[in-house]
């Protein structure tokens, strides 16, 4: 399992996921990812372009960052998830309610306009 | 495509499911299956595991859960069995998935996913157990990948 976390221009956060996202990963991600996350207002990239396999219990991992996000004045949004992992996505309602960008530099102005005072 | 059942038992513990992946990976190399079909099964499987580990079995690591696989006339039917209190998930209600970011409330998700990607699925509880058998009708090598079902 990958977590990477980067800051980009005009205070975009890149969080970058990577691997297999089951039970055993999420237990490992949930702290460091909402401590990193969500503990400040911010525009958020989470980039799954690496990801090749997420379980229902990762999914609640960005859910729950999306919506504290947005109780805090922040966006997060997802980058560019491969093709079965998008699917699995979709069929779990997750695309419906955070948005998915295929190119990054939309998903930034997303992520940057979505931010409320 | 080849026939026989496999069978896996696993400890009740989160580190068991790198396990679970690499038997159900080993199974689909055998059938040749695509992409799509190795995503589904491995997805539906690690959900109804994961439900165990969290629930049925949760804390109780000495616990085992035991996995038979059989493969056969291009199907591939995964029993999933474990000594937790009697859970049939076929009861529980469908999901009503949220349409704005707001609504959405943790948990559920695991069961929208089996019951999406497996092509069957059917519980029984046998001598203490419960037992809940996935079925994969499995594309035939080749065949182009299926969208959503």
């Amino acid at each position: 399992m990958q977590f990477d976390v980067s800051t980009l221009n005009q205070g975009v956060v890149r969080v970058t996921l990577g691997g297999r996202l089951d039970l055993d990963a999420a237990l490992k991600l949930e702290d460091p990812f909402t401590f990193q996350i969500s503990t400040q207002k911010a525009p958020v990239v989470v980039d799954l372009s690496a990801v090749d396999f997420i379980a229902s219990i990762a999914m609640r991992i960005l859910v729950k960052n999306a919506k504290a996000q947005q109780n805090r004045g922040g966006k997060l949004v997802l980058y560019k998830p491969t093709g079965l992992v998008r699917e699995a996505l979709t069929i779990s309602g997750i695309t419906t309610i955070i948005p998915v960008f295929d190119d990054f530099e939309a998903a930034c102005q997303d992520a940057l306009a979505g931010m409320t005072p | 495509m080849p026939s026989g059942s496999r069978t896996l038992h696993l400890s009740a513990a989160a580190a068991e499911l790198p396990r679970l992946a690499a038997w159900l990976g080993e199974i689909l190399t055998g059938l040749g299956a695509g992409d799509r079909d190795r995503f589904r099964v491995d997805l539906a499987a690690t959900e109804v595991v994961t439900n165990i580990l969290s629930y049925g079995l949760a804390g109780q690591a000495t616990a085992e859960i035991r996995l038979e696989g059989v493969a056969a006339g291009g199907k591939l039917s995964l029993t999933i069995s474990d000594g937790g209190p009697a859970f049939d998930p076929l009861q529980a209600p469908e999901k009503v998935l949220p349409t704005r970011l707001e609504d959405a409330a943790p948990g559920g998700l695991g069961l929208v996913l089996i019951r999406n990607y497996a092509d069957e699925v059917r519980y029984a509880r046998v001598d203490g157990e419960n037992r809940l058998t996935l079925v994969f009708r499995l594309a035939a090598p080749g065949t182009p990948p299926a969208g959503p079902a």
